[in-house]
């Protein structure tokens, strides 16, 4: 197998590294290793606890190297870990995680899009965020709903189509349309002020 | 960030997107990087391998063989000790135990073909109808020259007071009792002063029927050679004495015999000796045994000396009187043989006789 290139796709890399060959996982890590933390920085609003599962999520990539069989994106199967291991952490912490908070239904949507973890603005590192676009952009991404901001970083980090987060999240490309128009709609709000 | 993606345009917000990718850039701290690429790189060095290739596993399983040449070494010495212990010994060792055997009988054959020699002439011996089977058969050319040999054999020098260095120290002469009844615990040959006839102190000191079976049993070469001694001295004595009378020439050679065929004087035991004394005790019971004696005496030539003269005078009286001529003058040379100076102790009616009757010519030296 050749030396992977720098732009070569992510299959290819993870096959190669698979293999034996570490560069390949390296180009693979500099690769997503931002995304995957910002995902978890986002859904988690807890550094400390993002990179305890950041290391979880790419310990599972390693292990899972030989398993690994290119039937789809590497980002998918990427993201699937992330995903399954925040499912996980909130199962063991006894929180909800993803509920499904249907957009269309959306009444009380919002107060238990707010009880989420991250959803608190009382926060003080939120607060101060608030100050900044920034800050109002983590506020308001941490008031929206866990399956809309799931979907809203699945697509703005992931860079996940439509089809791509319906499948990998397990709902319809509809209901992810309709997450994404509503997280999007709260976050345009919040930085309304700031346009 | 060179990874962000830009999905449809669809449901996005060209100034959200901005702010988004303005505000999101956090990155894993560099620890947390170094220790995921040092992870994927250890396992990459360490690829997975099927299970069945796992030689270090495999060798884990196996079991341990460490003791296996312990074990064969333990086997093969079991082995060579029994095979030891089976194996007859081809090659005779020296016995290294206690014995009662003497302890240079393996180094000396010769005496110890002398000894079964010995042996082999004891149950002879027993047998007590037999005179002349009593003489030890370690001189059998001793015996053959009955006749008259006085000349004492090397050896019979040698079985005197001074023994030889080869021969056991002998003990000291014991009573006479005890030498014709030897304790079944005196396995040991007897020395030839063990079986020494009494000196003639001692005889003198006997009574006629104490001295009969002394007489008989196979004479011990010490005592033995003393009379010889004793008996030539007088020979030649009476021979110088009567010399000028005697028709033949001087016998003394019945006075020897006894001595030659008491030299060897190697007793073959002290049970055989006394079943030799016993038998000899009931043999010279009554005239019959006094006849049997006389005439052993006369034949053997050996321990006739013990008789009493009155006894020989007795002897050639009745044999004359019987008009057994013949062993009248067995009687008498054999007296002659015991005394030197038998004729004069004849009485005067038989000294014509004895005049008559020549004597043995002395064997020459």
């Amino acid at each position: 197998m050749p030396a992977p290139g720098p732009d070569d796709a992510d299959e290819p890399l993870m096959l190669a590294y698979a293999a034996g060959r570490a560069e390949a996982f390296d180009r693979l890590y500099a690769r997503h290793k931002g995304p995957v933390f910002r995902y978890l920085v986002r859904h988690c609003n807890d550094a400390r606890l993002a990179e305890e599962l950041f290391q979880d999520v790419w310990t599972g990539v390693i292990r899972g190297r030989a398993r690994y069989v290119p039937t789809a994106k590497f980002t998918r199967w990427l993201y699937t870990l992330a995903h399954n291991r925040l499912v996980d952490h909130w199962r063991a912490r006894g929180q909800l995680g993803f509920v499904s908070i249907d957009d269309e239904g959306a009444g009380d949507g919002r107060d238990a899009a707010l009880a989420l973890p991250g959803a608190r603005t009382d926060e003080p590192e939120t607060r101060t965020a608030a100050k900044e676009v920034g800050a109002r952009i983590a506020a308001a991404l941490a008031a929206l709903p866990a399956v809309q901001r799931d979907a809203f970083l699945l697509q703005q980090e992931a860079g996940m189509t439509l089809a791509q987060i319906a499948e990998l999240t397990g709902a319809g490309e509809e209901t992810v349309k309709s997450r994404l128009r509503y997280a999007t709609a709260k976050l345009r709000a919040a930085l309304e002020d700031l346009r | 960030m060179t990874d962000r993606h830009h999905p449809a345009p669809d449901e996005r917000d060209a100034a959200l997107d901005a702010a988004w990718r303005a505000y999101s850039v956090e990155t894993p701290p560099p620890a947390l990087d170094a220790a995921i690429l040092a992870a994927a790189h250890r396992e990459a060095r360490s690829r997975p391998r099927p299970a069945g290739d796992d030689d270090a596993l495999a060798e884990a399983r196996e079991p341990s063989k460490w003791w296996w040449g312990l074990a064969a070494a333990a086997t093969i010495g079991a082995i060579a000790f029994g095979l030891v212990q089976i194996v007859p010994p081809t090659a005779p060792t020296e016995p290294t135990g206690a014995t009662d055997m003497p302890a240079t009988a393996s180094k000396r054959p010769a005496e110890t073909a002398a000894e079964r020699k010995l042996e082999a002439g004891a149950p002879a011996a027993d047998a007590p109808s037999v005179p002349g089977s009593t003489v030890a058969p370690a001189v059998p050319k001793a015996s053959a020259e009955a006749g008259g040999a006085m000349r004492p054999a090397p050896q019979d020098r040698g079985s005197d007071t001074t023994p030889t260095p080869k021969e056991k120290p002998t003990p000291k002469p014991r009573d006479p009792a005890s030498v014709s009844a030897p304790t079944p615990k005196e396995t040991t040959a007897p020395t030839p002063k063990e079986t020494t006839a009494p000196t003639p102190k001692e005889m003198t000191a006997l009574t006629p029927k104490e001295r009969m079976p002394r007489a008989f049993p196979a004479a011990p070469a010490p005592p033995a050679e003393e009379k010889s001694e004793e008996g030539r001295k007088r020979a030649l004595t009476s021979e110088s004495a009567t010399a000028a009378g005697m028709a033949g020439p001087p016998t003394s050679a019945p006075a020897a015999a006894p001595a030659a065929r008491g030299a060897p004087a190697t007793p073959s035991g002290p049970a055989s000796g006394a079943r030799r004394e016993s038998g000899a005790a009931r043999d010279l019971q009554g005239d019959d045994g006094r006849r049997l004696n006389a005439q052993a005496a006369t034949d053997a030539g050996r321990a006739e000396a013990r008789i009493p003269a009155e006894d020989y005078v007795a002897r050639i009286e009745a044999h004359l009187g019987a008009g057994r001529g013949d062993d009248a003058v067995r009687e008498l040379r054999a007296f002659r043989a015991a005394y030197p100076d038998a004729d004069e102790r004849l009485p005067p009616a038989l000294r014509p006789w004895a005049a008559g009757v020549p004597r043995v010519p002395a064997p020459p030296r």
